[in-house]
């Protein structure tokens, strides 16, 4: 029960997150939507058991963040990047640091196995994920390569006409 | 009892609506992070998937799938030269 409403909350947490990134007219409102997008994934990842999937997103997001924190002007403002920024990204470097030992070390959480998913009883290995993969859910699995290709040559397409349109306008 | 298709249909709905961002938002810093979000919603799925393994090959699979899904938007940082392309 605990851990179905863990999972409740934290899909509530990041689709709301998703969601103020998508109506965000600001920069650091975008960099703190995708922040609590990435507490969440993390979260879910420690309730996956995958301590060390949830550290690595975690450092990867954060570098991500401060990345675009610290070196894109907002569109909006047309602020210059924060380098005074900095200085806050390094007082919170000891802080991920300890997040992500934390997380490794499973003080998060740590879940029993009765609590972990199941997928494929009887499957033991990675091994069976693919010959499941590549033989009951071949079409499935086609299907969804077939569909992100389809989606990388539509955001391709669109943001190619949106630059034209605006070199046009100049 | 959460199971990996509750894992899947969440996924589902954070990759859309990650996608959404992507192609809806003209600003490319906060469509980057659209990408990124779309693309770890895909390996939350996948990982799903993979947790009921206990050996190490399913947390290694994990731990690449996890940084395979950070390589396009940090490509895209660096190749779109977003410093210059965030005044648009």
């Amino acid at each position: 029960m605990v851990v179905t409403a863990a999972f409740v909350m934290l899909a509530a947490l990041s689709l709301a997150a998703i969601l103020a990134l998508l109506v965000s007219h600001r920069l650091a409102s975008a960099v703190t939507a995708f922040g609590l997008y990435t507490a969440a994934l993390v979260s879910m990842y420690v309730m996956l058991n995958l301590h060390a999937a949830a550290a690595l997103q975690l450092v990867i997001n954060a570098s991500l963040a401060a990345a675009l924190w610290l070196g894109v002007p907002d569109s909006e403002t047309g602020q210059a990047p924060r380098s005074s920024s900095a200085w806050c990204a390094l007082a919170a470097a000891p802080l991920t640091a300890l997040a992500c030992w934390s997380v490794v070390q499973g003080r998060l959480g740590e879940p029993t196995p009765d609590q972990m998913p199941v997928w494929a009883t009887g499957a033991g290995s990675l091994q069976a994920v693919g010959e499941q993969l590549l033989s009951t859910y071949l079409v499935p699995f086609l299907l969804v390569a077939l569909l992100l290709l389809v989606t990388v040559a539509a955001i391709s397409y669109l943001r190619a006409g949106r630059t034209d349109e605006g070199k046009g306008g100049r | 009892m959460i199971r990996p298709v509750h894992y899947l249909l969440l996924s589902v709905l954070l990759w859309a609506l990650g996608l959404l961002v992507a192609i809806a938002r003209r600003d490319r810093a906060v469509s980057t992070l659209g990408i990124a979000c779309s693309f770890q919603a895909v390996t939350l799925a996948v990982a799903a998937l993979t947790s009921s393994f206990q050996d190490w090959g399913g947390h290694v699979f994990t731990l690449v799938l996890v940084t395979v899904s950070a390589l396009p938007p940090l490509l895209g940082l660096v190749l779109t030269r977003i410093p210059r392309s965030g005044r648009d």
